[in-house]
């Protein structure tokens, strides 16, 4: 910070300037880092997916084999639980699922128990960007603060942009590379910057949301939170009813056969083998983004209530939308492909901005040396990670972060940038290849299923452009 | 065909946006806006108004890298031989700027929803809608608390402002 004098004489665009770049300094790693697994994480139903290619798929709800499966699974685990879950096939992954809050198993097309689910890869990739692998507690408010302070650097560099329309569709590329990083930043960030902004204010209500429970608990309800919940949220059923198992069936086909239009998505029992369990099935409604809306019944599967999130207050429907709006999770592949394209367009606008700074100092040091470690380190890391966990079950994100530690030493020992960048993306390339092979090697015939080649194609094009771009680079010069 | 025609006048939007900058004539420009309010129309006729003005918004911001991309100027490679230093690591400087984050971070973070949920308080909705509209605000509030923070000149008469601020409105909320 300077003496107050000195920042006096500027003008406005260059106090904006100067705080862009120093909230820009200060959030920048992990805001690259979150940027990335987030803009990966669109397709996590996809990985999902490809983390067990071999399993059975269909889009059809077969209410027998549910009902079947879901008695199968309670027989079958008897530990303590609050939930009991059905997942259908038209959740968005095609595969029916049944869990507790421990396990969960597919289940076969004749409604008995199949493998156990295992998605430890992208469990690791959501957390990341959820919650940066710290506790989730503090990791959530962290990754929501970067949402806040995300709306600030937009803010400041609108402000400290004066030739926002002269330079509109500006692109110069080559030089020092300082221009070309400037006008990359510059575009990217203004022409998406509606979707920017959105991300920052849905990705801080995550976080924000327990601050402002409490502070609303505090000032209006006598310190009780799960009362503001109850205001927004539609408050659980109080029941006193005779135990038995839930009429998962009749619930089902009365949603079936009112809401024949939307997309059921799970049905949860909640407080199981209780007097207060209850139904409640959610469904995606056609075009809107709210996440659902919910359908509750007795434990016989009676018809109790619905949750009105669709035609309920304004405020509950914002609420309830900032999920898919975040995650754009609403119109399947093309809402996905959009969010990824613009979030990538996010993540390059938190690398240049760091490149630009870089680039206009008068020396180097040790983070001209390790940035692109981090920018480059950190998807070798996450490919390092899935091809571990091909064979041992253990902590991926202690190996992502360890890879991405032992790639910024290595990076900064080396003390070349030039030479480091082509070896790590060209690393990247060969990590990407060898791990598909492996891949391929393990799962045999599955290779050619939908879950697996819609993942793996992408990977082989992006990983053979990444080596013949740095081979005819390395030809070239 | 409602998202074909959508797509295709948000196409016809961005290049008329990129014609119209290119030759500096604002009416080019502004057919451009037109186009893309059109194209609204459709994404709303096709995908509903929710996600209509999404991948309206989206779709542009897409569309563009065509125009940027297909007219960028190429300049020779250059490098630039900087010296190599040690890290120059200044304590006072580091905790100067740690205790700077902080506020940003934290203090500011509980003024912006502390003054949101006094202000919104105030206006005549209901709880739900205050609610969401406090989730929206919030994030905006506290980037314009720090920015003003960031850009003013006169940072501890801005401080203690965004101080007295917050404290009359915990006051507010809850004495």
């Amino acid at each position: 910070m300077q003496n107050t004098q000195e920042i006096t004489k500027q003008p406005l665009t260059r106090r904006a300037l100067k705080a862009h770049s120093w909230m820009g300094l200060f959030i920048s790693a992990f805001m690259y880092i979150i940027c990335l697994s987030g803009t990966i994480a669109v397709f996590h139903n996809e990985f999902e997916r490809w983390e067990q290619p071999q399993i059975q798929e269909s889009h059809e709800i077969d209410t027998v084999a549910a009902e079947r499966a879901l008695s199968t699974f309670i027989q079958q685990y008897q530990e303590e639980t609050e939930h009991f879950h059905l997942v259908f096939p038209t959740s968005g992954i095609p595969r029916l699922v049944v869990e507790n809050d421990h396990i969960a198993h597919f289940v076969n097309a004749d409604g008995s128990l199949g493998e156990i689910e295992r998605s430890h890869w992208t469990k690791m990739l959501v957390d990341m960007h959820l919650y940066l692998h710290l506790p989730n507690s503090i990791g959530v408010f962290i990754v929501s603060a970067f949402g806040g302070l995300l709306c600030a650097i937009i803010l400041s560099g609108f402000l400290s942009h004066p030739r926002i329309i002269k330079d509109a569709f500006r692109l110069r590329r080559g030089g020092t590379g300082l221009q070309e990083n400037i006008d990359m930043h510059n575009r990217l960030s203004v022409w998406a910057s509606p979707f920017h902004l959105m991300i920052g204010v849905t990705g801080a209500y995550f976080g924000l949301a327990s601050l402002l429970i409490i502070i609303l608990s505090q000032a209006f309800y006598g310190g009780n939170n799960q009362a503001v919940v109850d205001e927004v949220f539609a408050p659980e059923p109080k029941l006193e009813q005779p135990l038995q198992t839930p009429n998962i069936t009749k619930a089902l086909q009365y949603v079936l056969d009112n809401d024949p239009d939307s997309d059921v998505l799970f049905l949860t029992v909640h407080e199981p083998n209780t007097p207060t369990q209850f139904i409640e099935i959610y469904v995606q409604k056609p075009q809107r983004l709210i996440y659902s809306e919910n359908y509750r019944f007795k434990a016989n599967g009676e018809f109790l209530e619905v949750g009105n999130y669709e035609h309920g207050p304004m405020g509950t429907q914002i609420v309830f939308s900032f999920y898919r709006l975040h995650f754009g999770d609403f119109y399947g592949l093309p809402s996905k492909v959009l969010y990824f394209i613009l979030g990538l367009m996010l993540t390059v606008v938190s690398a240049t901005g760091i490149n630009i700074w870089l680039n206009k100092r008068k020396t180097k040091d040790i983070v001209n040396y390790t940035w692109p470690a981090i920018v480059w380190g950190t998807p070798v890391a996450l490919v390092m990670s899935a091809w571990l966990n091909l064979f041992v079950h253990t902590r991926l994100d202690a190996v992502v972060w360890g890879v991405l530690v032992i790639i910024s030493g290595y990076a900064y020992f080396q003390k070349n940038e030039v030479k480091f960048l082509f070896q790590i993306k060209t690393l990247l390339g060969m990590v990407i290849l060898g791990f598909v092979a492996t891949y391929i090697g393990m799962f045999n015939t599955a290779v050619l299923s939908v879950a697996s080649l819609q993942i793996n194609i992408p990977l082989i094009i992006f990983a053979l452009y990444l080596i013949i771009k740095q081979y005819l680079m390395r030809h070239h010069q | 065909m409602m998202v074909f025609v959508a797509c295709t006048l948000c196409l016809l939007s961005s290049y008329l946006l990129f014609v119209g900058w290119k030759s500096h004539k604002h009416t080019v420009a502004t057919l451009g806006w037109v186009c893309l309010l059109a194209s609204f129309y459709f994404w709303h006729v096709a995908l509903g108004s929710e996600f209509g003005v999404l991948f309206g918004l989206g779709t542009l911001s897409v569309f563009v890298w065509i125009w940027i991309v297909s007219q960028y100027k190429w300049q020779k490679n250059s490098t630039l031989n900087k010296q190599s230093k040690p890290l120059a690591w200044n304590n006072q400087s580091v905790l100067r700027n740690t205790a700077w984050v902080l506020h940003h971070f934290i203090i500011l973070m509980v003024i912006s929803s502390l003054f949101t949920i006094a202000f919104i308080n105030l206006l005549p909705i209901e709880r739900t809608t205050q609610v969401a509209a406090g989730i929206i605000s919030i994030p905006i509030v506290w980037a314009i608390l720090s920015l003003w923070q960031l850009v003013t000149v006169k940072p501890w008469q801005t401080f203690i402002i965004t101080l007295l601020g917050g404290t009359a409105s915990a006051l507010y909320l809850f004495v």
